[in-house]
């Protein structure tokens, strides 16, 4: 009991600080959303804002962009950090530079991941170049369809060396024995990563999947520098969507967007989280 | 001991976390008053707290000239003169900064000053821009939307019993822009619209934009392109429709505007050699002293009876002729104040102040080059017309020197007479003329290029709609 109660004293601090700079603007927000002009006016309106901005094309477009990135993305990230994890899994130890340099994507600055965009796939970059060398049409990579497809190699690049720290931290903690015991009954690489590694791995994938959204959110930064604040339509997010309705005062959108955006990835990891729980060994 | 130094511990992150949330009002820089002084009381003086973005630019491109008043300065002079606060009670003016990183830092704080139920208690601001093709961020982006949403206090009993501003001697047409089906909300204090004059016989047929350009009325055409190209976005009557959040035009409507505009554009100076078309704003620009006499005119307006000269507005798609205003006054809803916030903009809305007043003094300004250019006044003619219609005769100049000769005034006043509607311009607008101005500057002519330039700006349009 005295334990207990000790650690409660240690993580008040930081649980008062989420108390009063996170738990309590949220529920503010909620009520927000259920009030007139998103607060402005003291008049309870029930989903009246909900039912507004879900109507919305351009709230729609955004979310549905935002769904579309999350669902190209995350498995892309995921499955490539597992393979690179997997991979490096026994040359961790030997080459610790590795672990280094697969950051060194995610630690560089803003401003220079834009600028290398923008050297790559500007009109007249790299790519670009190579296909007029190629006799191919140029593309405009930034401000055409093909923008978020740059937006998703974007973020693979910035993101997976992350991942692939997480999961190998995963990876590492799962006994040598077993996999000589499997070897000796004959099992195969893929029987291993099958039965020894997956089921033991799932809460590292879970954590690895939890950064990888939030990382995904976090690329907003450079769409903003790349796109602008109203960028080619197929890579307006729903955070262009947030940031502009707060410029222009506009608190309905503001509240209802960040609750369904809350709900949505609330629903979804609880899910995730309920099927790694039934999953780990 | 252990637990003692434990509890020490905690103890000390609880004091600095606590310590750290109070910041003082340097730490955010030079800010100004904070939401916190919105109405306030400082000891037993109450504060009425006005903001402004009129001057922020001047910053950039002038120099103040020597004896320049500043914007605190005259406001102090006007109600000391018209008729001061009741006691206890003073205004202080705050000019937003002309620093792009300080303008931005601190447009953030007065949003969220506002959405906390704070903010200043008057709004003077600004909607022009000073230089054609560098669109500015503003406080309310669409200020219309602004009045929907209930920022600003409604004013229309607060200007039945006003004492210093006369509601019925402004141009009606352009104070319908502050009122919303509710009621009034703001009030505009600048106006301008875009026109054109030609040594040609030619009548105003009341044809709206599509049909012009697509006539057989060539002069007509060039008239209605040269007096569209400063404030593009008139062309249409209205260009979001609020309910639907979606605009009122379509992107083939834009494209054709822009195709049959542009032509004429890039042959201004032939047009101007062979028939002498000329476009202007509202007066005109450039005021000259006149010979011999007292008073500065402005050029458009110099009678010219050897010449045959015609003065057009250039009409919307409906066939209306639409105003911008270009500055205007509101009261912030959560004010503590409401009746001494208007005292303040009651005076800042007399006929004296208005005409009078130096609100932000004539600076002389150098071209983005550096080359010394005319004298300007961020409050008069080059950026809008004070509200009175009465202004820029003979006996009420503006700003003491400023009129048309008597013979010109009915000219002016048929002109002015045919405006049918206005409204603050705001961001979509704004994305026109910044739409205009880059097809101008890279010499499109219709094509390909033109209607992939009108894609992309008609996309972002969409978006801005589409978030109010």
């Amino acid at each position: 009991m005295r334990k207990i109660w000790k650690g409660y004293v240690l993580i008040a601090p930081l649980m008062l600080g989420c108390l009063i700079f996170f738990a309590i603007p949220f529920v503010m927000v909620v009520r927000y959303s259920l009030l007139e002009h998103g607060g402005l006016v003291n008049r309870f309106v029930g989903l009246e804002n909900y039912k507004a901005v879900a109507g919305n094309p351009t709230f729609q477009m955004a979310f549905g962009n935002t769904m579309k990135f999350l669902a190209a993305g995350l498995p892309l990230i995921m499955v490539l950090a597992y393979i690179l994890a997997l991979l490096m899994q026994k040359q961790a130890e030997k080459h610790k530079l590795l672990k280094s340099v697969f950051l060194m994507p995610y630690i560089m600055p803003v401003v220079g991941t834009v600028m290398l965009v923008n050297v790559v796939f500007g009109e007249t970059g790299l790519w670009n170049g190579l296909y007029n060398a190629l006799g191919l049409p140029i593309e405009d990579w930034l401000g055409g369809p093909a923008a978020f497809w740059v937006v998703v190699v974007l973020y693979l690049w910035k993101n997976t060396g992350y991942s692939v720290i997480l999961l190998l931290a995963g990876l590492v903690t799962i006994p040598e024995d077993q996999y000589e015991s499997a070897d000796l009954d004959g099992a195969s690489a893929w029987q291993k990563f099958i039965y020894i590694t997956t089921p033991q791995m799932w809460y590292s994938v879970f954590f690895a999947l939890v950064f990888s959204v939030i990382n995904a959110f976090k690329c907003f930064r450079e769409i903003f520098l790349v796109g602008g604040q109203w960028p080619n339509l197929d890579i307006y997010m729903l955070q262009h969507f947030l940031n502009n309705s707060f410029e222009t005062l506009n608190y309905a959108n503001l509240s209802v967007a960040s609750v369904l955006l809350f709900l949505v990835v609330t629903i979804f990891f609880t899910g995730f989280y309920a099927f790694v729980k039934r999953k780990e060994v | 001991m252990k637990k003692v130094i434990v509890l020490i511990l905690c103890l000390l992150v609880i004091c600095t976390m606590f310590a750290a949330c109070a910041g003082d009002r340097e730490s955010f820089g030079n800010n100004g008053p904070s939401a916190a002084d919105s109405g306030t009381a400082t000891g037993e003086e109450k504060v009425i707290h006005l903001v402004t973005d009129l001057g922020k630019n001047t910053e950039q491109f002038t120099w103040s000239a020597g004896d320049s008043l500043s914007a605190q300065d005259s406001l102090d002079n006007a109600l000391n003169s018209l008729g001061n606060l009741p006691e206890g009670y003073r205004v202080e003016v705050e000019v937003l900064p002309s620093d792009e990183a300080e303008f931005q830092s601190r447009l953030t704080r007065l949003r969220t000053e506002i959405m906390s139920g704070g903010g200043p208690d008057v709004f003077v601001l600004s909607t022009a821009e000073l230089f054609s093709g560098f669109p500015q961020e503003r406080l309310f982006p669409d200020p219309y939307k602004a009045m929907l949403d209930g920022f600003f206090l409604p004013l229309d009993e607060y200007v039945e019993h006003a004492q210093f501003m006369k509601l019925e001697e402004m141009n009606p047409v352009i104070m319908n822009a502050g009122c919303t089906p509710s009621g009034r909300f703001a009030l505009p204090m600048c106006y301008t619209y875009g026109a054109a004059k030609v040594y040609l016989p030619v009548t105003d047929s009341g044809a709206g934009w599509n049909e012009v350009m697509t006539g057989d009325d060539e002069t007509l055409a060039a008239c209605y392109a040269r007096a569209a190209s400063l404030y593009f976005h008139n062309i249409f009557a209205n260009t979001v429709d609020y309910k639907t959040k979606t605009l009122t035009f379509t992107e083939e409507e834009l494209y054709g505007a822009l195709a049959a505009a542009l032509p004429y554009e890039l042959r201004y100076q032939e047009l101007e050699e062979s028939i002498g078309l000329q476009r202007f704003l509202a007066a005109g620009e450039e005021p000259v002293p006149l010979d011999g006499s007292k008073g500065v005119m402005f050029p458009v307006w110099y009678p010219e009876p050897e010449k045959t000269v015609s003065y057009l507005p250039v009409r919307n798609t409906e066939g209306g002729v639409s105003a911008s205003v270009t500055s205007y006054i509101a009261i912030n809803k959560n004010t503590l104040y409401p009746n001494e916030a208007f005292h303040v903009v009651d005076v800042m809305m007399s006929k004296k102040f208005q005409s009078r007043e130096r609100f932000w003094e004539s600076v002389e300004y150098k071209t983005a080059l550096g080359d010394p250019a005319a004298m300007i006044s961020v409050f008069s003619w080059s950026v809008g017309l004070p509200v009175y219609d009465e202004f820029l005769q003979e006996d009420q100049p503006l700003q003491y020197v400023y009129y048309i000769l008597e013979e010109m005034l009915p000219r002016y006043h048929e002109l002015r007479g045919k405006l049918t509607d206005a409204r603050i311009i705001s961001n979509v607008d704004q994305a026109i003329d910044q739409l205009y101005n880059d097809a101008w500057r890279s010499q499109l002519t219709p094509g390909d290029e033109l209607k992939k330039l009108v894609s992309q700006a008609y996309d972002k349009m969409t978006l801005m709609a589409g978030e109010m």
